[in-house]
């Protein structure tokens, strides 16, 4: 752009053919076009840009009347998808809770049995503190019953 | 894969969407938010819905009520359909990418954070499915002929004569200056043609375009205005040769 005094303010030669500056700030964009052929000619072809594309191009038109039938199609076809995308997730998420459960339960089984001390084998005399020598021969029995006094 | 515009999850800090900042405090919503404070004229979204209207729709959208959705894509169905045809400018592509797009909203509401705008939202994910449509076909929008017919040779010496300004009545005529037009626009950078378009031809604000290509407001008027005198010296260019 040949313009020293507009060539870092396209944006307000934008604005200008838009119809966004103020007036005053119109005004002096008018006045200067005034004395500056180049700024002139440079918003005029962009002015011509605008015409060409408005005559070459038609805005897109409405949506057809069928636009929205598959647009709910889709949405129901979208939250069947979602449905199975999240029962698997959930089955998941089930099946690790009672993975994790029953490992918890064996370990704490284990710490239960692990916690229990087993008791020693009793010993007979602890069973039977009050038990009786057997007699190891006949002469042996006979005095024990003198000593009792049942041999009378 | 296209992308949704992140927004604010409900519990998390704020993320806009690139562009969101500057359209937040665009002059026409200003404007508007200006006017709902006034008690005259109650408040409107970008497009159409009064804002408090369209916030509780998006309320109940984002709770799963699909009523409250598809009421809002219908206040905007008519944008999406203009940003959508005006980066693709094929009609027979057009309905199924805005029912893409629809879907992704339905899929992604929840993720949109009410201080953003909606609209500026909305029409990201159409500018993202558009632009991710054109890679997965690696289509050319539209393709041309090499050399313009006699037809379009003629309608260009109206053009520079002023006399061609306006659209041509005849059916086969507009057709001619259509390819002609995507002839001359396919020469320029694809986000200078998508610029262009959507504001010539589509009538989008200036603002509109910034949120919805993630571009800063005064960026897009000055790549704008050098696109248009890139448009016309093309244009200029093609008259000489054939007039040689």
């Amino acid at each position: 752009m040949a313009c020293r005094e507009y060539s870092e303010r396209l944006d307000v030669f934008e604005d200008y053919l838009d119809g966004r500056l103020p007036a005053e700030a119109a005004a002096a964009v008018t006045a200067h076009f005034e004395r500056c052929a180049a700024c002139r000619e440079e918003v005029e072809s962009a002015r011509l840009a605008g015409m060409l594309l408005r005559a070459g191009l038609e805005p897109t038109e409405a949506p057809s009347g069928v636009f929205w039938t598959r647009v709910r199609a889709r949405l129901r076809e979208e939250e069947e998808k979602q449905m199975v995308a999240d029962f698997w997730p959930a089955l998941e998420v089930l099946a690790r809770r009672f993975m994790l459960t029953s490992a918890a339960a064996l370990v704490l089984m284990f710490a239960v049995l692990l916690g229990t001390e087993p008791k020693e084998p009793m010993e007979v005399r602890e069973i039977f503190p009050e038990s009786v020598r057997q007699p190891a021969d006949r002469n042996e029995v006979l005095l024990s019953l003198a000593s009792n006094g049942n041999g009378r | 894969m296209s992308h949704v515009p992140k927004a604010r999850e409900e519990s998390g800090p704020p993320k806009r969407a690139p562009g969101t900042e500057a359209v937040a405090g665009a002059p026409g919503e200003a404007g508007a938010n200006a006017a709902g404070t006034t008690g005259e004229v109650p408040a409107r979204s970008t497009r159409g819905l009064p804002q408090a209207k369209e916030r509780e729709l998006i309320l109940r959208a984002q709770s799963g009520e699909t009523a409250a959705y598809e009421e809002l894509l219908h206040a905007h169905q008519q944008r999406v359909f203009a940003v959508v045809g005006g980066i693709l400018r094929r009609r027979e592509d057009v309905e199924d990418v805005v029912q893409q797009v629809f879907i992704k909203v339905y899929v992604s509401i929840r993720q949109f954070d009410l201080r953003s705008t909606f609209s500026t939202w909305l029409y990201k994910i159409a500018v993202n499915e558009c632009y991710d449509y054109l890679r997965k076909k690696r289509v050319r929008r539209l393709v041309y002929e090499a050399d313009m017919s006699e037809e379009q040779v003629r309608q260009l010496e109206a053009f520079d004569s002023g006399m061609g300004a306006a659209p041509p009545a005849d059916a086969s005529q507009r057709a001619e200056m259509r390819q002609l037009v995507g002839r001359l626009l396919d020469e320029l950078q694809q986000e200078d043609r998508d610029m262009l378009v959507l504001k010539e031809v589509e009538g989008l604000s200036v603002e509109e375009i910034s949120g919805a290509l993630g571009i800063n407001v005064n960026t897009v008027k000055v790549r704008m205005f050098r696109a248009r005198g890139r448009l016309v010296d093309i244009y200029r260019k093609r008259l000489r040769e054939r007039r040689r």
